[in-house]
């Protein structure tokens, strides 16, 4: 299947996640044939089955108890941020651009 | 003595007689690690002064002998946090991260007594079957060092084969404990879904992925899974299932044991000398007592394919966290928070991971999502019933880990539906969310270690080691990579 460049920047898009001018064609040649191979599945005759949800024993699927624990100090998560001061994780400026 | 070159379970033996210390295991796998592993690059870091450190304190309390891996180094993948050390997952996202936790894997060694010895290279979130994925470059396989090792626990199999480890902590998501363990000549065990804690793991397929060992032997992997198995509050996914003593009944072998071959399913996939090495392997189990027969895997052959799409699916949606503002990579030059996202994730991440993200977004988009995700995880239901079928009439399942011994580097890193198929023996198995184990089996006329795949019943391990134990011993393996 051939993937378009429309559907390239739509996926660009979803996941946030920025091709280089030279990549594009690559991906999307390579994507193609993934999803020719994947496509395989459309093949099989699946009336009637319910889709697979979940991996543990039904009767095991539990929350833990509501119990206060003891979560990662502050300052241990901040430090591992690129960016971060005064207690808050930085990020650019996103409001007050004088857009809109 | 070469301390480095014996199993966990002969350590352990000298260990109680007052043989040797844990100092002096720990200084001679320092020594293997530092005349062997330079080529073959296993390890991204080692911890030596914290092995070192810690094994002297062991040795200087006395308090070796009872712990069941007390004094023992363990290597841990790259994508299994230990706390205070770096946790990359291969990948240039995460390359300065340390974590402030570790898993719950690491701290049930730890508290047994084991000691980590470093981290091992892996393919890039484990999305690989070559090591060839990883931003810290590739690991060469010991037995042949223009060939790759296998992936994504490429570093942990290679390190184990090159006795510059005697157990490393793998991940298996489709195939990534066992595949490189039978291309590096080494045990590997996949845990049934749910056995071993996730916590401390770095998500790429949550309902795939799974911790085991990599180990010299299978008596090995039993001692390290009855460490690291069992429930665990901060996973929720992870089973209060029995927990037997694995070791218990390894010696029965798979004497009376009925093994079921899914050969319409093997046909055409096996590549050179791999049919003839498992047909070897069949008739050494049947001489050692075990009777074979037939099953049935009808669904097996879509796998791959339901695989690729549930997978990639779900690393979309763990991937979504690297957004360069918590933790790990940020891109230097943002010029508003949607273009810092964007930048950071082009830069940071690898080609395959990118390739990955891109097809689970377009899997799970509107228009897509009947069609491809819902319909597989259809697929996935039909090979979880084959299976179930299949165990009707047999207790293990047997075939080849991989369709052929460890290829060439860069010989399929073009062509990824290739390498996808690398793991077609493998990956029924995690859509079904079973155990299983890939044990030594020979070698090929180069010299090149084949692997034959046991699968058991879900959270039946005793028995899937029992069968194990009973390859181990009809293959009689006993070559080593390292002379």
């Amino acid at each position: 299947m051939k993937i378009d460049r429309r559907t390239i920047e739509q996926l660009e898009a979803l996941a946030k996640i920025e091709l280089g001018p030279d990549e594009v064609e690559a991906v999307a040649e390579q994507l193609g044939r993934i999803v020719d191979f994947v496509e395989k599945v459309r093949s099989v005759d699946t009336t009637g089955v319910t889709p697979a949800r979940l991996f543990s024993r039904p009767e095991e699927e539990r929350l833990r108890d509501d119990e206060k624990t003891e979560g990662l100090a502050r300052e241990d998560v901040l430090a591992l941020a690129p960016d971060a001061s005064n207690g808050f994780l930085r990020v650019p400026r996103v409001i007050d651009q004088g857009e809109k | 003595m070469e301390l480095h070159r014996l199993t966990i379970a002969q350590l352990r033996e000298l260990l109680r007689r007052g043989d040797v210390s844990p100092l002096d295991i720990a200084r001679s796998l320092v020594n293997a690690i530092e005349s062997r592993d330079g080529p073959i690059g296993a390890y991204i870091e080692v911890f030596e002064d914290d092995l070192i450190a810690r094994s002297r304190r062991l040795t200087d309390s006395g308090r070796f002998r009872e712990p069941p891996l007390a004094g023992i180094p363990v290597a841990v993948k790259d994508n299994i946090c230990v706390a205070g050390k770096h946790t990359a997952c291969g990948s240039k996202m995460l390359a300065h991260y340390r974590s402030p936790f570790s898993a719950t894997a690491v701290e049930r060694l730890q508290a047994a007594g084991a000691i980590v010895a470093g981290r091992t290279n892996c393919d890039e979130f484990g999305m690989g079957s070559s090591n060839e994925n990883s931003a810290f470059g590739p690991v060469k396989n010991p037995w042949d060092m223009s060939r790759v090792p296998g992936g994504s626990s490429g570093g942990s199999a290679a390190a184990v084969a090159a006795q510059t480890a005697f157990v490393a902590l793998g991940s298996d998501t489709g195939g990534s404990i066992r595949q490189p363990a039978s291309f590096c000549g080494v045990v590997g065990l996949k845990p049934t879904y749910g056995r071993v804690s996730r916590y401390g793991l770095v998500a790429f397929a949550s309902s795939f992925d799974q911790i085991g060992p990599i180990t010299r032997s299978v008596e090995d992997a039993a001692l390290v899974l009855n460490v690291i198995c069992g429930a665990d509050q901060r996973d929720s996914t992870s089973s209060s299932a029995e927990v037997p003593n694995f070791s218990a009944s390894l010696e029965r072998g798979c004497e009376g044991m009925k093994l079921g071959v899914p050969r319409d399913f093997l046909r055409g996939h096996m590549g050179e000398g791999v049919g003839a090495n498992f047909e070897d392997v069949l008739s050494g189990l049947e001489s050692s007592g075990a009777s074979l027969c037939d099953v049935d895997l009808p669904h097996a052959d879509v796998a791959v394919a339901a695989y690729y799409i549930i997978a990639n699916a779900e690393a979309s949606a763990n991937l979504a966290r690297y957004d360069g503002v918590k933790y790990g990579f940020r891109s230097k030059a943002p010029r508003d928070l949607d273009s810092m996202y964007n930048s950071t994730r082009a830069e940071g991440f690898g080609e395959e991971v990118k390739r990955r993200i891109l097809l689970g977004t377009y899997v799970l988009s509107a228009g897509y999502y009947d069609a491809y995700y819902l319909k597989a995880q259809q697929v996935r239901s039909l090979v979880v019933e084959d299976f179930r079928a299949a165990f009707e009439s047999c207790d293990l399942i047997v075939l080849p880990t991989s369709p052929s011994p460890a290829f060439k580097l860069g010989e399929k890193a073009s062509d990824p539906i290739a390498m996808y198929l690398s793991d077609v023996f493998t990956i029924p198995v995690n859509l079904a969310g079973l155990p299983a184990v890939s044990v030594p089996s020979g070698l090929s006329r180069d010299r090149l270690p084949f692997g034959v795949q046991l699968i058991g019943r879900k959270f039946d391990e005793a028995t899937l080691l029992r069968g194990a134990r009973g390859v181990e011993r009809a293959v009689g393996f006993e070559e080593t990579a390292i002379g």
